[in-house]
Order: structure tokens, then sequence, then C-alpha cells
């Protein structure tokens, strides 16, 4: 999926708020200047244009010379008793330059990283969040593919990977008012979205480097103000890295990481048209139970909010409940959020949450669970 | 009241240069405390301004025991102990090719503390972290600084730093007018590692703000190492406070003298305006108005002037806290920490202040004269002789008054051990003392003046003398105003040079080496590995002296220690004060002891003998003080302890200095020549020899004192115009006299004459006068004023240059202030002032 635009994202969001579209209230101070970001803030680095085949555990580290990456986690867990929790950990990286930092200071650096952290703490209705900013430099942050490790100060995601691609580590995110350090291991082999792993983004070409591990074994602990939770669950981690941002007329994008009870996974997502709803761009892949997985083309896909929720700290619309549909695959599918309030709120704003879900597939109920990214989303968006 | 006011409207408007003259008055003494008021305030307020900008709502600060902090503690401190409510600053100055001053500061704009001004989320922060980390040398500044350095964004910017010249690029401008950019004036903003380079302090941190509640503070507390201390923020700013306290109290002694000044003026003014007025007062009071509205009358005229006076005042002190502005606070950097103020802060506070020492000096300097005037009978009205009865019971009283008030000067001094308040309080009262004595003083001294009065003038000089004997009320207090300000000249002068020649006799026995090698920017990073050696191979080098400052953590203020490495010659270059421990340079050399310099010393308490405990690398440790030093460094003093010593308790090897002793018959400038070319190329060393550190030590005295001059300059402004008015007003009362004169065939330029003598005797006097003042004021300024504000002790030298200056001063003073109503009474017709006889 693209969460390649992320970090431009955040580039409609200012310009939104340049523009007189925030609430003043809201702290989305610029961290990220708009001019910088949009005019040729990615020429001079490499453009994804051709496949190559994704090689493990290479491929886990940072590739610098793009100007976008990211690691992500996310996840449900549960104690003993059916407390339920939602977890994430993005941690993203951005070359400031694509020449070296040419200097005798250790802190020097052409890399910044930035993470993105939260718990939902569903039987008590709270969404906790955070989110931290350093160079790559000094080990304040930095990513690696031997051993595996992506860290920003004391956040990290890390283990070990063999050649074919399992996954044995744990990821570690923790604020004052919440945490989480969890044991990760794969139950599945990673999944190259698209064309063996170079995922397109739009009918201009765009394009990225993108593979998942659908389904992780989880288990650990999940702290909510200072109270320690023993918890086992089910994760998702996703690598995702390039060099584009998002094309002309392109207003955000919804995205959803769905695993079912019926143990097939589902990846989709839709890139807006800001005015135009027929030039959306759909994108997706199916995995069955037996790990098989299919590449889902933009028309193969429907998406539709069903109802939507309006945020009381920004205002903002959220679509809420969604109906995702496969015809092809035989696949209707309805996501409900585990909470409505899971919007992101810090220098970046988006809404992404733990979903349940409930539908059929190939005539036989399913349920299962996942989590679901809406960005792109402000107080005056036609869609 | 209405009656009053007009009366006195009325007085006012028809003596328009008696009362333009006590307006002035007024307004230079408000002007000039208003000034160094301002200033004091405004050179305070920058520097808390420049802290909150940098550190924001920071609770607490990690500073270095040496020199910088090791950028690795950084990275553990959020890494590994996770406190992240934390910001990098690496702090030095970098000049730009015409010589300017700029502070650097290094930051981590993607680590700032949420509500500060560097801060990622302020509103003033525009800046864009991507771009100043990744762009090389990328500076951003505030909208005035690049204005005033004549930059725009996208511009470079040409300093030498580290003994490299840089090429920065201005790659943001922040904006606003807040306080915050108020705060970062002068300051160049850049990214830590651009900071590191510049500065030449590469992997080192000058400190780490924090902001921290108890639990983390005492889990920070205990994570800390012991080269890096953990300080409550603010403590900067306070101590800051602390180290000028003194010199900004010396400043507002001086310009509250200036008030003083202002106020006898004001006395003298109000006394001649009440003799001026006997008859009208007399006839009031036979109408029945009563003394106490006689009273009123005389302050409410006095607060009239004052207040129009005051007016003035704070509006030439705004304009002259601008010109002093510079002076103090080029002072400040040169004597105590980097400081740049460019803006008067204008205080409300200081300006009601101003204004009302200003009111309450007036009204205090009426209540004299108004008592006088309400005593004023009708029948007695008439004759001035009354006037002059009371006028000679001052006289009289004169030695009764003067006596208790030194009596008390003593006591002040004596009692109060530390004070420099009470220190300026006595001094007031050896002043006010002496003021009681001044119309004995001038009536002896123009009696013994008749004879060389008579043979250089004539019946003229004769005349003059006689004139000032019988119009004592009138002169008495001219003079004493003159004789004040005579005296404080002489006091400040002779204080400065005793200080001076203090100052040069001690470097001349300080600095004996030949050429001392330092850093040119004074950043704590060690000498290259070998410099030694190779210096040691140079031909002409007799022997070396190494240095190292290291700043301790010591309770209040941090501990400035030297770490010398000096053989028993070099030791001798100290000027020990007590000389009591025959020992001293073997204890030195071996024992646990250091010594202390005078300030420290006194500052601390400390003695010989005494135990001094400091922070070592390896914990708390106590040192024996071995002997007092002269030193006049800094008035903060400093401990110096030997580089073996040091070494037991510190793994330091940084050198910072050296001192080289050339070998007899070494030809200095070329030895320095030589090893500039071949050694110090690049290395962002510099050589100086002892001569050109001697200059630039005394440049940086003069500079200290220029402040110091001015308000001496004004002070005697003030003076010059109170002798100013009193012959005015003399002239104005004998008007008639000097008409019936000259319808009786005195001529112009004999009149003229009279008066000119006049003048010259009563300046004169005053500055005969004020030499016994002054030399007492300068004895108390340099053996308790100086002691007790910096801990500085020095000789009393006595140069005749200030006290000559004065006898001059005086005698030009006096004759100039006469020409005016000299040339005034000229253009009169005799007959207009006899019309009402």
């Amino acid at each position: 999926m693209n969460r390649d635009y992320r970090v431009s994202r955040s580039c409609l969001l200012l310009l939104a708020c340049t523009a007189g579209a925030c609430s003043p209230a809201e702290d989305t101070a610029p961290l990220l200047s708009v001019d910088e970001r949009l005019s040729g803030g990615t020429a001079g680095y490499p453009k994804v244009t051709e496949v190559r085949p994704l090689q493990y555990p290479d491929d886990h580290g940072p590739h610098q010379k793009y100007k976008h990456e990211w690691w992500y986690v996310t996840g449900q867990v549960k104690t003993r008793t059916q407390r339920r929790f939602g977890f994430q950990l993005t941690i993203f990286r951005e070359a400031i330059s694509n020449r070296p930092a040419n200097s005798s200071s250790r802190w020097a650096a052409n890399q910044l990283y930035l993470a993105h952290a939260s718990v939902t703490d569903i039987e008590t209705g709270q969404y906790l969040s955070g989110e931290r900013f350093a160079r790559g430099a000094l080990g304040l942050a930095g990513a690696s593919a031997q051993p595996f490790r992506v860290w920003l100060e004391d956040w990290r995601l890390e283990g070990r990977v063999d050649g074919d691609g399992s996954l044995e580590g744990h990821t570690v995110a923790a604020t004052g008012r919440f945490g989480f350090e969890l044991a990760i291991r794969n139950a599945r082999p990673p999944v190259a979205h698209g064309d063996r792993g170079m995922s397109t983004k739009g009918p201009a070409g765009n394009a990225s480097y993108y593979y998942s591990y659908t389904r992780l074994d989880a288990r650990g602990t999940v702290r909510v103000d200072g109270e320690p939770f023993d918890v086992t669950g089910s994760a998702w981690f996703d690598h995702e890295w390039s060099s584009s941002t998002l094309t002309a007329g392109q207003s955000g994008w919804d995205w959803f990481s769905l695993q079912l009870s019926s143990g097939a996974d589902l990846m989709v997502f839709r890139l807006r048209n800001e005015s135009n709803p027929t030039r959306d761009f759909y994108s997706g892949t199916f995995v069955d139970a037996f790990g098989n997985t299919t590449n889902l083309a933009s028309e193969q896909i429907s998406m539709e909010p069903l109802d939507h929720w309006t945020s009381n700290r920004t205002g903002v619309r959220y679509p809420r409940r969604w109906r995702v549909s496969v015809p092809r695959l035989n696949l209707m599918l309805v996501t409900e959020p585990r909470l409505n309030d899971q919007e992101f709120v810090h220098s970046f704003r988006y809404w992404e949450g733990a979903v349940r879900v409930a539908g059929r597939h190939d005539g036989v109920r399913v349920g299962g669970q996942g989590y679901v990214e809406l960005t792109g989303y402000s107080l005056n968006a036609r869609r | 009241m209405s009656l009053f006011f007009r009366a006195t409207r009325r007085h006012l408007s028809r003596q328009p240069l008696l009362t333009m003259l006590s307006v002035t008055g007024t307004a230079l003494g408000v002007a000039v405390v208003l000034a160094v008021d301002l200033v004091n305030h405004s050179a305070l307020r920058a520097f808390q301004l420049a802290e909150r900008a940098v550190s924001g709502d920071a609770t607490h600060t990690i500073v270095p025991a040496s020199s910088n902090i090791p950028d690795t503690f950084y990275r553990d401190l959020r890494v590994e102990y996770g406190f992240q409510e934390s910001a990098p600053r690496v702090t030095g100055t970098v000049r730009t090719p015409n010589g300017r001053t700029l502070q650097v500061l290094g930051i981590d704009p993607l680590a700032g503390l949420s509500n500060s001004p560097l801060g990622r989320r302020s509103p003033e922060s525009r800046i864009d972290p991507g771009v100043l980390i990744a762009t090389k040398n990328a500076v951003v500044l505030t909208i005035p600084t690049a204005r005033n350095l004549g930059v725009s964004s996208g511009d470079n910017l040409a300093v030498t730093g580290g003994g490299r010249q840089h090429a920065l690029k201005v790659i943001g401008l922040l904006g606003g007018g807040g306080a915050a950019v108020e705060g970062l004036r002068h300051v160049l903003v850049v990214d830590v590692s651009t900071a590191q380079v510049l500065l030449d302090k590469i992997g080192g941190l000058s400190r780490i703000d924090l902001r921290l509640d108890r639990r983390e503070r005492r889990r920070l507390e205990s994570l800390l190492p012991a080269s890096l201390e953990l300080r409550a923020s603010g403590s900067r700013s306070h101590a800051m406070e602390q180290m000028t306290r003194a010199f900004r109290m010396n400043l507002s002694a001086l310009s509250l003298l200036a008030l003083l000044i202002g106020a006898f003026l004001i006395y003298n003014t109000q006394t001649l305006f009440v003799l001026n007025r006997r008859e009208t007062l007399a006839v009031w009071r036979t109408l029945g108005i009563t003394r106490p509205q006689i009273v009123a009358m005389v302050i409410a005229e006095a607060v009239w002037l004052a207040l129009a006076g005051g007016l003035l005042g704070c509006l030439a002190g705004m304009g002259l806290s601008r010109v002093l502005l510079d002076l103090v606070t080029r002072t400040i950097d040169d004597l105590y920490f980097s400081l740049q103020v460019t803006n008067i802060a204008l205080d409300p506070v200081s300006i009601a202040k101003a204004y009302g020492l200003g009111l309450a000096a007036a009204m205090s300097a009426a209540a004299l004269p108004a008592l006088e005037a309400s005593r004023i009978q009708s029948r007695l009205a008439l004759s001035r002789s009354h006037v002059e009865s009371s006028a000679r019971r001052i006289r009289r009283v004169g030695v009764a008054v003067a006596v208790p008030m030194w009596l008390l000067a003593a006591t002040i001094l004596s009692v109060s051990q530390r004070s420099v308040a009470a220190g300026f309080s006595a001094l007031f009262f050896i002043v006010a003392g002496f003021a009681f004595l001044v119309p004995g003083g001038l009536r002896v001294i123009t009696r013994c003046a008749i004879p060389v009065l008579e043979r250089c003038f004539g019946w003229m000089g004769l005349w003059s003398a006689r004139n000032i004997l019988a119009s004592m009320s009138r002169t008495q207090i001219a003079v004493t105003a003159l004789t004040i300000a005579l005296a404080a000249t002489i006091g400040v002068s002779v204080m400065i040079q005793s200080f001076r020649l203090t100052v040069v006799h001690w470097l001349d026995n300080y600095l004996r080496a030949d050429i001392y090698i330092s850093r040119v920017e004074d950043n704590g990073a060690s000498m290259p590995p070998g410099l030694l050696r190779r210096l040691r191979r140079q031909p002409g080098v007799d022997a070396m002296h190494t240095g190292r400052w290291r700043r301790l953590p010591t309770e209040g203020e941090p501990t400035r220690l030297f770490v010398l490495n000096v053989n028993a010659r070099g030791f001798e270059n100290f000027q020990l004060v007590n000389r009591t421990n025959r020992n001293a340079w073997r204890a030195f050399s071996t024992d646990d002891a250091v010594m202390v310099s005078e300030s420290y010393a006194y500052h601390h308490r400390l003695e010989p003998g005494d135990p001094l405990g400091l922070p070592t690398a390896q914990g708390d440790h106590r040192f024996t003080v071995i002997d007092v030093f002269h030193d006049y460094r800094s008035d903060r003093g400093r401990v110096v302890m030997h580089r073996d010593i040091y070494a037991r308790y510190w793994n330091d090897p940084v050198i910072e200095s050296i001192a080289v002793y050339l070998a007899p018959g070494t030809d200095g400038e070329r030895f320095l020549a030589d090893i500039e070319g071949e050694m110090l190329r690049g290395s962002g060393l510099v050589a100086r020899s002892n001569r050109k550190i001697k200059n630039a030590s005394l440049e940086i005295f003069d500079r200290t004192f220029a402040v110091t001059e001015v308000l001496r300059l004004l002070t005697l402004i003030v003076a010059c115009i109170g002798i100013l008015s009193a012959l005015v007003a003399i002239q104005l009362d004998r008007s008639k006299e000097f008409a019936v004169l000259r319808a009786s065939g005195l001529t112009r330029g004999e009149l003229a004459r009279v008066m000119m003598i006049e003048g010259g005797v009563m300046g004169t006097a005053s500055a005969i006068l004020s030499i016994p003042l002054g030399i007492a004021l300068a004895a108390v300024l340099v053996f308790v004023i100086n002691k007790r504000s910096f801990g500085w002790s020095m000789q009393l030298s006595l140069p005749w240059e200030p006290i000559f200056t004065a006898l001059i001063l005086g005698l030009v003073a006096g004759a100039v202030a006469a020409i005016y109503p000299a040339w005034r009474m000229n253009r009169q017709l005799p007959i207009a002032n006899l019309r009402h006889e």
C-alpha cells in the first residue's frame, strides 16, 4: 500500500492548515515545511520503476537512497481474561539530503527518523498515542538489516531474519502513559505486494517496493497508565520504500489490513481523487489460508463508507464503518472500529485504529480483526 | 491656593533663566539615575530573555564540570535512560570579518523542549529541521539580526570560528516580534553538528536543557557521572545577577550622586527664590497667610520644578541610556560573560523610580528654604541681614553637625563588615558632614585670599571678596554643590588611577613569561598533541608553563580552577598577600593544597590554612589554602592548583595555554614570527607577547571605567549648572545695587571683572575644599567599596593630575559661570533697575 505517502500526506495537511482549514487550537505546527516537501523534494532520488526480487534479510534494512521508507507493526492482543488492546508502532525514515553527510561531527546526518506509537485500550475506551523525531546519527535513530534493527531512541523493532524471510523479534515503544513490549514471530512467510514486490500507486505510474508479514504471533506486555497486562495475539508487519509523492489530484487514502477467522488475510487500499470518485485508484493482495496470494487490480475492489464519526478534538469527519468487497473472490466484509476515537493527533493527524471484521467469503460467514488507516480527511475536504 | 499658584507661576515666569537652570539640574539628576537604572535593567533582561528563548520552560540543565559534555552522554540520556524532554546545546562565539562578535547556538531542531521558541511546536519557529540539519553550515537568525548584518535568506555569511574561516548559509529567518525572538538577537542558530565544527567542539555539548519532575530528577541524579552536574534552571540568570550585582550597584551609587547634586541645586534655587521674594512673603504674612501655607507654597514650587525637570529628565534619561548601554554591556561582556544588548527595555518601574526619586529629592531640598520662608516676619523682611544671620547660623553649627556625621560614617564602616550598601551610606554621611563645613571653609579661604586679590585686582579684588563674605546665604550653597561635584571627580579619578597603577604593577609581576600561546576561541579544547615537544626543541626556549581552566560545580557559583604546571621560578610571579607560609612553593607543588585569589578568598571567607572542599573527578576532596594572592583577572576570583596535584584527582590531560620563557638574548618578535609561521598556522592557536597581553588587559581596564568617566562628567555638568544658577541669582538679587554703582560711574568692564573675580574665587574655594573630601572619597572607594564589591585590595596612590584638574576646573567653572550674568548685567540700563527705587 502506499504509506509511502504518509510523509507527503503531511504536506497536504499543512497546505490545508496554511489555507486556514485547521482550527487554531489544533497542534499541527509545521515540522515539515510545505515548500520543501512539495517542490522538488524528491528530485535527485531514484524512482521505483522496475521489478526487482526482494532479498531477505537485506531488504529488511534501510534503503537510504530512496526518499521515504517505513517499518510498521500493528496488532490486536488480549489478556487471559479477554481484555483486548490494539497497538501500533511505525518508524519512518526520510532522506533529507541525497549527499552523504560530510562533517567531522557525529551529529551530521542525511537521514531523519519519525516514529508514531499508540495503544488502544478497548475496555476503557482509551486511545493513547505519541510521536518521536530524531536524526539518523549519533545512535539516536537508525536502521540495519543484519542484525535487523530499526530504532528511534528507545522505540524499536528488531529481531533475527533468515534467508527465507522468517522473522523472530520484538517491538518496543513506551511513553509516560502507555507502552508495549511484544515478542513477534511470523506465522506465515512474507508476502510481496504488486508485481513481486513492486506496488503501483496510481495511474501515473508511481510505485514503491512493498512487502508484509500479514500474520505474526505476538506475545508480551502492554502497559496502560502504569499497569502492565500480559497479552497474546496477532500482529501485522509492513515494510515499504520509494521516492514518490502523491500525484496531482490525490487527496488521501483508505487502507485496510485484515486477518480473517478463516485464516485468510486481505490488504486493500484506495487512493482518493480529490474531486472525482471515478478516478480513485484501488489495489490489494489477498492471501488465502494456505498462503497463496492473489493480486487485486483497481477495478476488482470496491469500498464504501457506511457511516461516519466526527472527532471532538479536531472536528474532522472520518468514515466509521466500511463495506469492502472483492466480487471476483466472492468476498464481502464490513469493518467496524473497536473504538471510534482512534485519531492520531500530533504533528501529523490521521485515523488509524483497530477494527473488527464480519462478512461472507464464498457464501460462508467469516469474522476477523484488523487495522484501518484513513488519511487526508480535513474539515473542508470534499470527500 | 489659587493665589499661590498664580504667584508661583508669575514668579517662575519672571525668572525664566533661573527656572530653566533649576529644571535642568533636576532633569540631569533624574536623567542619570534613570539611564543607569534602565541600562542595568536592560542588561539583566537581555540575559534572561536569551535564557528563556533558548531554554524555554526547561526546569533543569546538565552542565559539565569540565569544558564539555561528551555527546555520547546525550545519546545515552535519550536512548538508554529515556529522558525525552531534553535538548542539547552547543554555545560559543564567532566573529564577522569586521570584528563583530556573534553568539552561536547549536540546537537539535528535532529535540526542542515543547515550549521553547526553538522547540518544534512554537509558532515563532519556521525552521525546517531537515534543511537545518542537512545543509552544510546552515544558519537561522532573527529578522532584526539579519537586517543588522545586512543578510537575507539565501545569503552567505562569513565568520571566523575555531581559528578558521567559515561560510555560513542563511536558510531562514525567525520572525515575529515576541520576547523569544528578542532574546535571540545576535544569535546564530545552527544545528549541533554545524556548531561543533564552527566552535571546534567536535564530540562535545555545552549543556543539556531538560524538563523534569521530581521523580525524574532523582532518577537522573543517580545516573549522572561525576563529571556532570544537574542544576535547576534560572540558576544561570541568578548567578549572573549575583555576579554583576556589585558592578551595577556602583553605577547606581554614582548616578545617585548626580541626583544629590541636583537636589543641592533645587535647594539653592528655592533659597534664592525665598530671598528674592522676602518682601512679598512678609506682606502675605501680614495679610494673615499662615506659616504652613507658606511652607506648602515653597515646597509646591519645588515640586512644580521637579515635575517639569523630572519629565525632561526621563526623556533625557532614555536617550542617555542608549549611550551608556554600549559602555555597560561591553564592560559586562569583558569582565563577566558574553552579553549583547541592543535594546533599552523601557521599564516603567525604573521610570517611576527615577521620577519619584527626583520629586522626593526636590521636596526634601525645598524643606529648609520653605521653613526659612515661613519664619519671615514683616518688619524684618526688608533687611537682608536677617537672612544672612541665618546663613551664619549654618556656618556656626557646621562643625557641630559634621563631626557626628563623620562619627556615624565611621561607626557604619566598622560595624558593617562586608555590605556594599553600608559602604555607600557611610560615603554619603562623609559627604553630607563635609557639606556643613563648606560655608566656614569658604569664609576662611575668601578672607585669606583678600591680600592676594587686592594685589592682583586692586579695589575690585577686595570688593569681590567682601561681596562673597557679605552674601554667604546666596553663595554657600552653590559652592557646596560645586565642592561635592569636584570632590566626586577627584575621588573617582584617584580611585581609578590607583586601581590602574595597581593593575599595571600586578601585570608586570604576573606576566613574566615572554610568549603566551592559547586558543583563539576559549573553548576548552586541548593543544594539539606534540606541540609542547616541538616548542621545547625550538631554539631560544628557556622554560614553559602550561595552564588549564576548569569550572567546578560548587555551591552557588561555579569555582574557576586554574591548573598550572609551573616551576619554583614561575611560582614567584604570584604576589602573595600574607607570605606567612615559608614553604609555600613546596606545599603548592607537593601537598593537597591550593592558592586562592584575593577575590575568591573574600567571597568565600578563606584565609591561609583554611580547608577548601572541591568536587574532583573522584568525589569531593578537601584542599588546604596555602596563601592568598593578588589577582585582578576577575572579581569572582579563582583557585590555582599545581598540575601534579590536579593529576591526582582528575584524569584530564588537556592543556589550554602555554607560557614560554625565552632564554636571555633571544629576539622575542622573531621567535613569535617563527612559531606563528611554522607551528600555529591553521591550528586555531594564537601566540601573543606579554606586552600585547598587557596592553589588551589595560584596554579592557580602561573600557571598564569608561562608563564611570561619563557619569563623573555628567555630575560635573550638574554642578556647573549649579554655579551658573547661583551667580545668576546673585546678579538678580543685586541688580539694584549694581545699578546704583553703574549710575555712580562704574564701567561695564569693571562690573564684568568684579563678577568674574567673584565667580573665580568661589570656584577656586570649591576646588580647594574639594581636595580633602576627594581624597577621603577615594580612600573609601579604594579601601571599602572596591574591597566589598569585588574583593580587591589596592594601593592608594595620590596622583597630582586629578587634583590639579579639579583646581583648574573649579576656577574655570566659576569664572565661566559668571560670563552670562555679567553680559546680561551689562546689557541692562542702570535706569531700568533703578526705576522702582
